[in-house]
Parts: C-alpha cells; sequence; structure tokens
C-alpha cells in the first residue's frame, strides 16, 4: 500500500513536470490604433476555446496568448477572429519549448496534430524557448508574403503551416 | 517657384508625421471605410438641437420655436465585409409638436484593404435610405429625418502613419414622403460629399482598456443639387470621449461655411452617446 502511494506521488510529480511545448503564441495586428478597435480584437480572440488568457500592449497592438494544455491550437481560427474585427494579422509568432530539435532545410515539426514546415532556415539544433513564426498568406503582410509565395510548396491548410525563424 | 511650394508642403507634410499624433476615424457626422466587428451590435442616441431663426430664409412654415430632433439607431456587424444600420426619427421640425418622423437604414460593404501596422488604407461602398411622414419643404434633400429618399456612394479612407483623413462621394434622389405633397418645384438630384479629418488628444500612451480616449475632429460636409446647382459646405469641429472602449460620447457644433441653397437650419449642435456590444450574438 505504501509503494502504491510512492507511485502514486512520483506519477503525479511526473505529470506536473511535463511542460507543454506551447510557451505562448504572440500576435500583431494590423491596421489600426485606437483602443476600441483593439478592444474589438481582444473580446474576439477571447471567444476561441483553446485560449486561457490574453496580455495586451495597447500601444504596438500585441497580444500574447497564453494557450490550454494539450490542445490542437487552430492558427487558421485565430487569423480569421482579428478579421472579423475589421483588421489583419501583421505577424504571428509561436513560443515553442524545443528539445534539441535537429532542424535542417526543410525540417518538419508536429505537435498536438499540427505540423509545422520550416522555410528558409539554417541547419541547426535548437533547444528551449524559441520563437518561430508563421509565414502563410494572411499571416504576414501581403509584401512580405510575396517574398515567401515562391518558396512556400504546400497551401495554408488546417493544421498545416509554413514557419520561419 | 513651384519646387519651392513643394518643398514647403514637405515640410509641412513630415512635420505632421513628427508629431506623432494618434487619429481616429470614428467620425461623429461620416462613416468611415472601415467596418465594426462582425457580431457586434452599437447602439446610439443622438439629440441634435438647432437654435431658432439659423435659416438665411424666411421659412415662414417651419416651427418657429427651437426645432430639435431625436434619433434612435441600432447598428450591426454582420461580418468583416458587410454591416447594417436602422434608425427612428423624432422631431418638431415641421410642426409645432414634437412628433414620430419616421426611419432609415444604412448598408456597407468594405471592398478594399491594405493593412500595415497602425495604418491603413480602405475603400467601402454604402446605400443609405429613408422613409419619412414630413412636409417637404426645402431643398436640400437630406436622409437624416426630413426627406424620404435613397442614396449610395464610396468612402476612402486613410490612416498613415498615425493621420486619418476620410472621404465621401454620393448621390441622393429625393423621393416623395409619405402623406406629403407631391414634390413641387423641389429638385432631388443631390451629390453630397465629405472630407474628415481626426485625431487622439489623450491619453498619450495607451496602456489599459479603462483609460478615457479624448479625440479631436473636424469635418467638412458639401452638398450639390444637380438640377439648380444650389450647394452649400457646412463645417463641423467636434470633441470625442470614449469611455472603457466601448462608451462613445460625441458633442458636435456644425454651421454653414458658405451656401446658396434653401435650408431649414445652418447651424446644429449635436450630442450623440454610443454603446458597443461585442461579441453580442453567436
Amino acid at each position: 500500500m505504501k509503494s502504491l502511494k510512492i507511485i502514486i506521488i512520483i506519477m503525479l510529480f511526473f505529470t506536473k513536470t511535463i511542460k507543454a511545448q506551447y510557451i505562448k503564441v504572440e500576435l500583431q495586428a494590423a491596421g489600426l490604433t485606437c483602443s476600441m478597435c483593439s478592444k474589438s480584437i481582444h473580446k474576439q480572440l477571447k471567444t476561441l476555446s483553446f485560449v486561457d488568457s490574453i496580455s495586451v500592449n495597447l500601444d504596438k497592438a500585441t497580444f500574447i496568448l497564453f494557450l490550454k494544455n494539450n490542445q490542437t491550437i487552430d492558427f487558421i481560427a485565430v487569423k480569421s477572429k482579428v478579421e472579423d474585427a475589421g483588421f489583419s494579422v501583421a505577424s504571428l509568432k509561436v513560443f515553442y519549448n524545443f528539445n534539441k530539435f535537429n532542424l535542417e532545410s526543410n525540417s518538419t515539426l508536429s505537435y498536438n496534430q499540427s505540423t509545422f514546415n520550416f522555410i528558409n532556415t539554417k541547419s541547426q539544433i535548437l533547444n528551449g524557448v524559441i520563437a518561430f513564426k508563421l509565414i502563410d498568406k494572411g499571416f504576414v503582410n501581403a509584401k512580405e508574403f510575396k517574398k515567401y509565395a515562391t518558396i512556400i510548396k504546400s497551401n495554408l491548410e488546417k493544421n498545416n503551416y509554413n514557419v520561419t525563424l | 517657384m513651384l519646387l519651392c511650394k513643394i518643398n514647403s508642403s514637405l515640410f509641412y507634410l513630415i512635420l505632421l508625421f513628427s508629431l506623432k499624433v494618434y487619429s481616429q476615424e470614428l467620425y461623429p457626422l461620416t462613416e468611415p471605410a472601415s467596418n465594426m466587428a462582425a457580431k457586434s451590435i452599437g447602439i446610439r442616441l443622438n439629440y441634435e438641437f438647432m437654435p431658432s431663426a439659423t435659416s438665411p430664409h424666411n421659412l415662414t412654415y417651419a416651427n418657429s420655436s427651437t426645432m430639435f430632433r431625436t434619433s434612435v439607431e441600432a447598428m450591426i456587424g454582420i461580418n468583416k465585409k458587410w454591416m447594417a444600420h436602422a434608425i427612428i426619427f423624432s422631431s418638431n421640425m415641421h410642426q409645432q409638436n414634437f412628433k414620430f418622423e419616421g426611419g432609415g437604414f444604412y448598408l456597407k460593404y468594405r471592398l478594399f484593404s491594405i493593412d500595415n501596422i497602425k495604418s491603413h488604407f480602405r475603400i467601402a461602398l454604402y446605400g443609405k435610405g429613408a422613409l419619412v411622414a414630413n412636409k417637404i419643404h426645402v431643398n436640400e434633400i437630406n436622409l437624416g429625418g426630413d426627406n424620404s429618399g435613397l442614396g449610395t456612394g464610396i468612402i476612402l479612407t486613410q490612416l498613415l502613419h498615425k493621420t486619418a483623413l476620410s472621404a465621401t462621394f454620393g448621390y441622393i434622389k429625393g423621393l416623395e414622403n409619405i402623406n406629403a405633397d407631391i414634390l413641387e418645384n423641389i429638385n432631388t438630384d443631390v451629390l453630397n460629399y465629405s472630407l474628415s479629418i481626426g485625431q487622439l488628444l489623450l491619453p498619450l500612451n495607451y496602456v489599459n482598456y479603462n483609460q478615457p480616449n479624448f479625440n479631436l475632429y473636424c469635418e467638412f460636409l458639401g452638398k450639390i443639387n444637380t438640377n439648380n446647382k444650389e450647394n452649400y459646405l457646412d463645417i463641423a469641429p467636434a470633441l470625442q470621449c470614449i469611455l472603457n472602449s466601448v462608451f462613445r460620447i460625441d458633442l458636435v457644433y456644425k454651421y454653414q461655411l458658405y451656401g446658396n441653397m434653401t435650408r431649414l437650419n445652418t447651424r446644429t449642435i449635436s450630442l450623440r452617446l454610443e454603446y458597443n456590444f461585442f461579441n453580442a450574438y453567436k
């Protein structure tokens, strides 16, 4: 009985120490300056089921999304919410906790049903919290997307994104 | 000489940009090309006060006492492209007693949009209409409570380096009011145009959504009657306060800069109260 208790305690300890790989998402919105506009985006983002809490930098129109654990994050839904508020996504960065990830050209990262195709990156080992940026249409401004359009191989699909460091 | 002029305008332009003023496009009297958020609802109460004897013409049929009009407007963001307004009017402008006049609608479609950090350029098309039961007195065809009619137009809004400008070009066709006399001697084709400028006075730095915003506006609104070429141009300076990022209070003083059009009044003081509900429905 005592050994069972110890096993349970050890198991609980491990469940607590397993970190979620998504640390946070940093989103910058384009096309606004007023707080009323920012509030409309904030209210839209709050309706996303996988968002736990939001921290806002009003001056920079930047929203930090803290996510619920072990959920599939639908980044297309995030983009749609910003567009529903009447604005666009200027940039969307995912802060991810890498564990000695061997990044080579055309590497793919899969996590919680989402696939990220790395584009335009140098070969390196990624370790610790590092941000990568979505570069699909609508996640960067039109000018920046043009730059990536020729090197992106797959079109934007649900749970399949093109990213760069 | 020309080069000198260009240089000096460039200087003022650079000076304007370097002031780093935030600007706003929640214009009190015109709509910007931007839409309200999808699934949001706004309610607006509008109180217009028109001091007596402001008409440049001897309009004996108009109400001789101080004129005022109230309107209630409901606004809805249908999706990111479409939004709609519905409005009802009451006034004592056409008779001694305060009376319900009728209603109107406004539909706006966002046609084009380029967004960048703190800047955008947008184009929208709109359609509007009004059905009222007033007796038509004057040549100034408007869809703001006096006349029945239909209107359409285009809006261009530029927010660039924290400076916002908006222009509207439209056409209004006056129609017969309910139970009114036939449109005798009334020219019903009107072109309308406007130029609006807005800027944020306070806060200097955004920290949270509860900070009150104070905005200063100046709008120029004009009309040209295409049949008899009667026209006017109004200027409307306004002060706006936004509380909790949802409640908006506008105080507007509109008066005629020049014109030869027969109008009921040439000076209006307006108070507008607006409350917005975001994610009002699923």
